[in-house]
């Protein structure tokens, strides 16, 4: 190439990069100060918005909409000062007694609409809308919803499926609990806590509709979030080649009938994967029963480091006859105090 | 004959600099979406919320202290004030000389207590003592004999007993929500085992028992620099590469990592001067080899603060810690290049980290070298040089400002706009002077790691 066209390339370029230099710096300079100014009328609104919520939890009189300004309809400073004022007076009986007509004249009719946006923080208020307060006609909305790529739409999604009891909407977590790995699982788990009985039988049905054995793990899970019913659990779960069916099977076995899992969770002390392994000997240690030290003490010659110890600490929990185990094994094994591992925080899990 | 050899390797110079330019515009629009829906959830979003139940996974944090008298209580403090309620601090003190281990039991009410710790991770330095504290149930410290941060970690790692951690540095501080956040983040994905957090500069700020009192500059040129330095790494670069299964590296200051996933990889290499590095570029290379869907991310809104050097020497020093540790990793992985099995960590982030996140200096390094040359030897005149360095040198300068500019309508970490003419000072000057220092070191750091391997060893053994 010519060093004259070159030349010329080169000058080229550093202009645009002066230039967008220029650009990018009023930019900064512009954007800092109109969002100093947004934030300042944004604050203004919430405040009005604020006083308007605290007024209304501290007089008698009963909400109107026509009391609420027109143009506190549109933005997300409703659902702010919503939810604020709702954590706020949540033991106030003049909030109390207006929450509801706000909520139903109001709060939801801009969460309907907002649930179609495509902006996600308006789908996300209109989750979270749903989550507190929600009827059947919304099940669509929420279906939708329970859909939403974006994480926080989507787990405020969970409480108000729920609370609508939609099978639909139920099911699509049920999918999306089963494509993850267990640590957002526990995201999921905390809000089928207070579920009702009719979401307990959605998850049931599914249970029994599908073969998919990352499905039937995930329902088995969810269903640990229930007390305890008579379901049966199948055979070919326990057996599965899923080491998290396998797991999540053997879970629910011994909270539905701990006494009647014991030989399922002995014969687990062999399976192939150390998780299965060191849940079995958690549970058995649980039950206190001396019957299982022969079992628990095969454990302690486990290739897993964790199942050993588990193994050690349940028959140190076991008594005099399980003390005796570890002594006969290894005088040292039993002198170690395993109590002091209670005083650090890791026996939290 | 030279002449034309010089043409060339001026061409093959320019292809280099179009291809890492091209890699860096990409991670910049890569990051903005992510930045901004971060900075929405934690504003608006109210995450934190969402992350106050006490039935979520407890996240045990380990700092690894040797010879941190002055700061370590600070960083203890900062982690205590976390809003994540399921926090344990694992403090492991590699045979500190000072008095960390006696400020430490005087401060917590330590006593000494026998403990098993599994050996699951092997060949670590022996434990000398096991302390808890009566005071602060949640804390545990570790007293080893001296050896290295890498084994200090996995001697934390091996005491651990929750499924996460996170390895944060002894002069380093926690944001109160970094946990949160970086938590939450780990939960959003569908199978994320390590997530980075943000850092900025401690430098300048005023800080007061583990707590922020005022975000600052830092007031040093150097420390400075840096600031904006680590606004680029942590806001465009790191964020940028989310969409593509993430980065090889992530900053050892605040780095949520799953338990068993850093078991399984062996934990940190104890010949690694940079282990962070290291652990992430294995986590991939492990989690590709088994075909194990994993995902590895970064979250801006996790906060965390480090002290920076604030001398030339401490930062040569440092840098030449860094670039021996990169190449190590990327070259004892080198299988990775280009490989298909590995996906795109195989095709573009491996490669990009390797050509310009490392080798880059040198190229660098080569094409000021080059461009002098042709000047003297009459290919470009004395203008045309100029042109060529600004142009270059306006490109970094371009990527910072916009990183500048994210952070300000997003995180704002450095004040308003009276902080803005030193931010721009630093953005205008660091290519003149100081990138240049930068990349002589990492340039000296590179032809140590190839030709003189004796020195290396003995460096990568004093400071991994």
């Amino acid at each position: 190439m010519d060093i004259g066209v070159s030349t010329k390339i080169i000058e080229g370029i550093l202009i645009v990069e002066l230039v967008l230099f220029l650009i990018i710096l009023i930019l900064t300079y512009g954007l800092k100060l109109w969002r100093d100014r947004i934030n300042r009328s944004r604050q203004a609104k919430f405040r009005h918005i604020a006083q308007f919520f605290d007024k209304l939890s501290g007089n008698n009189e009963s909400f109107t909409p026509n009391l609420f300004e027109k143009s506190w309809r549109k933005g997300r400073e409703t659902f702010m000062a919503f939810f604020a004022a709702d954590k706020a007076y949540s033991d106030n009986p003049g909030w109390q007694k207006n929450r509801a007509t706000f909520l139903e004249t109001t709060l939801l009719p801009m969460a309907r609409n907002f649930s179609h946006s495509p902006l996600w923080l308006k789908r996300f208020f209109a989750s979270e809308t749903f989550s507190i307060s929600a009827d059947r006609d919304d099940e669509k909305a929420i279906i939708k919803l329970t859909k939403d790529k974006v994480p926080l739409v989507f787990y405020h999604s969970i409480p108000a499926a729920i609370k609508v009891e939609s099978e639909v909407a139920i099911n699509n977590i049920i999918d999306r609990f089963a494509e993850v790995n267990w640590i957002p699982q526990t995201l999921f788990l905390e809000m089928f806590k207070n579920a009702g009985p009719n979401i307990r039988e959605f998850i049931v049905k599914r249970l029994q509709s599908t073969d998919k054995s990352a499905i039937r793990a995930a329902c088995y899970k969810l269903l640990r979030q229930f007390p305890a019913a008579d379901l049966p659990v199948e055979q070919k779960d326990l057996e599965s080649d899923n080491f998290e069916l396998r797991l999540a099977a053997l879970k629910y076995l011994f909270e539905k009938d701990p006494k009647g899992a014991v030989p399922y969770l002995i014969m687990a002390l062999k399976d192939p994967h150390w998780e299965v392994r060191l849940i079995a000997i958690h549970r058995l240690s649980s039950l206190k029963d001396e019957s299982i030290i022969p079992a628990l003490a095969g454990s302690l010659s486990d290739s897993d480091w964790w199942v050993r110890l588990s193994a050690a600490e349940s028959l140190k929990s076991l008594g005099r006859k399980g003390e005796n185990i570890l002594h006969e094994r290894s005088p040292e094994l039993a002198q170690i105090p395993f109590d002091a591992s209670k005083h650090i925080s890791h026996t939290l899990w | 004959m030279l002449t034309s050899i010089v043409v060339i390797l001026n061409w093959l110079v320019l292809c280099f600099l179009i291809y890492c330019s091209f890699g860096y515009i990409l991670l910049l629009v890569a990051s903005i979406r992510d930045i901004f829906r971060r900075y929405q959830e934690i504003n608006v979003g109210d995450v934190l919320a969402l992350m106050k139940s006490q039935t979520l996974i407890p996240v045990t944090v380990l700092i690894a202290a040797y010879n941190e008298e002055e700061n370590i209580t600070e960083s203890i403090e900062s982690v205590f004030r976390s809003d994540y309620e399921q926090t344990n601090v694992i403090v492991i003190n590699d045979g500190s000389t000072d008095g960390t281990l006696k400020k430490l039991i005087e401060r917590y009410n330590l006593h000494p207590t026998n403990y098993v710790i599994p050996p699951l991770i092997k060949n670590t330095a022996p434990v000398k003592a096991y302390y808890v504290s009566d005071t602060h149930p949640r804390l545990t410290v570790i007293d080893k004999v001296h050896r290295c941060k890498s084994d200090s970690l996995n001697i934390g790692i091996n005491a651990c007993r929750t499924p996460l951690f996170i390895t944060v540095d002894a002069d380093s501080l926690l944001d109160p929500s970094a946990i949160s956040e970086m938590v939450f983040y780990m939960m959003i994905r569908s199978h994320a085992v390590a997530v980075g957090g943000g850092v900025y500069v401690l430098n300048g700020c005023e800080y007061k028992n583990g707590r922020i009192i005022k975000e600052a500059l830092p007031k040093t040129y150097v420390a400075g620099v840096q600031a904006c330095e680590y606004l680029r790494s942590f806001l465009f670069n790191r964020a940028g590469w989310n969409p593509l299964y993430g980065a090889l590296s992530y900053s050892g200051t605040a780095t949520l990592f799953e338990h068993k996933a850093v078991i399984d990889v062996g934990g940190f290499d104890l010949q690694n001067p940079a282990n962070d590095f290291e652990v992430i570029v294995n986590l991939h290379a492990h989690k590709r080899d088994d075909d194990i869907p994993y995902e590895i991310g970064f979250t801006p809104a996790a906060l965390a603060w480090t002290d920076v050097p604030s001398t030339l020497k401490q930062f040569w020093h440092q840098r030449t810690n860094w670039q021996i540790g990169k190449l190590r990793s990327l070259l004892l992985h080198k299988y990775m290049l280009f490989n298909p099995r590995y996906g795109i960590v195989g095709l573009f982030t491996y490669p990009f980290y390797l050509f310009c996140e490392t080798l880059g200096a040198v190229v660098e390094f080569s094409a000021y070298v080059l461009v002098l040359l042709s000047w003297y030897l009459g290919i470009f005149d004395g203008y045309v040089v100029g042109l060529f360095f600004l142009v270059c040198l306006g490109f970094i300068t371009l990527l910072t400002l916009c990183t500048v500019l994210m952070n300000d309508i997003s995180y704002n970490k450095y004040g308003g706009l009276k902080d803005m003419p030193r931010i721009l000072f630093y953005v205008l000057t660091e290519p003149f002077g100081f990138r240049q220092i930068s990349v002589l070191c990492r340039v000296i750091a590179t032809v140590k790691y190839f030709f003189m391997k004796r020195d290396v060893d003995d460096m990568a053994h004093s400071s991994a």
